[in-house]
């Protein structure tokens, strides 16, 4: 019986294998108030969900390599912390790869955002 | 995990440690430590009083700057923003104590280069940190900055004149390629189809969490003994490991990928720390508390074998 507070992330995903439009996943982690959006990340890549890509690298908020849009706003996850409701969402405007990861370099287009699948 | 706690905030403020029950303990064993402990020398105080639980319940000690003037605190840590990027992570150090602890934050050894940078795989270069970088036994704190800048770009530039006059030979033509290739393809489908095995990122964890306790701050010749039996342990468990399928940015690939290689890394750093019977720099050996200059002035070199047991040279 897990009793504590519980955070629930709302995920914008991406798979160009599966499908051509992004759709929403819902996962339930245990909420702690001073851990970060990274780690609230990571701890779905470790426990829950093997699949889910983000990039990740100085955890410092130096690189801005893991930028992400949360709750409407753009972040660096490293050095924010978490909420008990987060709805996470690539950077806009640039084509996403995979997921919570964007192509920096390509000047293509964006996933059509307005066919998201929930 | 939170910021980096950079050297210039003991240098530049009267900083004070404190352990759980407010004793301040590094001002009693080295009365000038600000300027005169090296980083590993304040580890070792610190780990000492973490793991003898003198520790905070988070597992660190305190650190103080709270009897400052605010001003004056905001000022000595406006480098790189420090007092407002503390700030964010919830610590307002003008009022609060913020807990710190060590951390494996660099690698002192590293890959064996020749003068140009090139590693003894011919036309693989290697640079800076990766090939134990200029600073010897021990790196002060921000003296990082010149094996980047000064060896990066040297290894660049004879990597790239390599790279025109590299002629093809049996190690790097199309079908040797091809055939190593398919070798790895062939185990990545191995892991993709096994669908109980362990994660690589669980595995990862258990072996860095090993290696601190038994490689970390303080070492001994009986832990890092228990390390290698430890690392033999978990090194079988890489027979079965398993990863998703997915064809792109796949983290788990990477974490397998990774895994392989800090496993050859940590045996090599284990054995050569064991060899090692003295304490020099950021390597302390609690057996052997001392430099010994006349036995071990000498850097440990390993060579690979087929079974990757690694042979030992020395060299003077």
């Amino acid at each position: 019986m897990n009793t504590d507070t519980q955070c629930q992330i709302k995920i914008l995903r991406f798979n160009k294998d599966i499908s051509r439009y992004p759709y929403f996943q819902e996962y339930m982690i245990p909420f702690e108030k001073h851990k970060t959006i990274m780690d609230a990340l990571l701890y779905i890549y470790t426990h829950i969900d093997g699949t889910l890509a983000f990039r990740a690298s100085c955890a410092n908020g130096w690189c801005n390599v893991c930028l992400l849009k949360v709750n409407g706003k753009v972040i660096k996850p490293c050095s924010t912390f978490m909420e008990l409701n987060m709805t996470i969402e690539p950077v806009p405007e640039i084509p996403v790869v995979r997921d919570l990861i964007v192509d920096r370099s390509s000047k293509g287009n964006a996933p059509d955002r307005n066919h998201i699948t929930q | 995990m939170g910021p980096t706690c950079p050297t210039f905030i003991r240098i530049r403020t009267n900083a004070k440690l404190y352990n759980r029950f407010g004793e301040d303990f590094i001002e009693k064993a080295i009365p000038d430590w600000r300027f005169k402990a090296t980083r590993d020398t304040l580890s070792i105080y610190i780990y000492k009083e973490i793991i003898e639980g003198r520790g905070t319940k988070h597992g660190g000690v305190f650190m103080d700057l709270s009897f400052l003037k605010p001003e004056l605190i905001k000022d000595r840590l406006s480098v790189s923003n420090y007092y407002e990027k503390v700030l964010k992570s919830g610590v307002d150090l003008t009022k609060d104590t913020i807990e710190i602890t060590p951390a494996a934050h660099y690698f002192m050894g590293g890959i064996r280069i020749d003068v140009r940078g090139e590693t003894s795989i011919p036309g693989v270069f290697a640079c800076g940190e990766s090939a134990a970088g200029f600073h010897g036994a021990n790196r002060l704190g921000g003296n990082s900055l010149s094996e980047i800048l000064v060896s990066g770009s040297h290894a660049g530039e004879n990597a790239g004149k390599r790279a025109a006059k590299m002629k093809r030979t049996e190690e790097n033509n199309p079908d040797t390629i091809k055939k190593r290739i398919n070798r790895i393809t062939y185990k990545i489908n191995r892991w993709k189809s096994d669908a109980d095995g362990v994660r690589p990122v669980e595995l990862k964890n258990k072996l860095r969490n090993m290696m601190w306790e038994k490689a970390g701050v303080i070492r001994d010749g009986q832990k890092l003994k228990d390390g290698i039996n430890r690392l033999d342990l978990l090194e079988k468990q890489m027979e079965d490991l398993t990863v998703c399928a997915e064809t792109q940015y796949n983290r788990d690939l990477l974490d397998a990928f990774e895994l392989k290689h800090m496993f050859n890394v940590s045996r090599l750093i284990l054995k050569g720390a064991l060899m090692r019977e003295e304490s020099r720099g950021a390597h302390f050996r609690q057996d052997y508390p001392e430099k010994n200059n006349e036995k071990w002035l000498v850097n440990i070199i390993f060579k690979k074998d087929n079974e990757l047991k690694a042979p030992i040279q020395m060299k003077h």
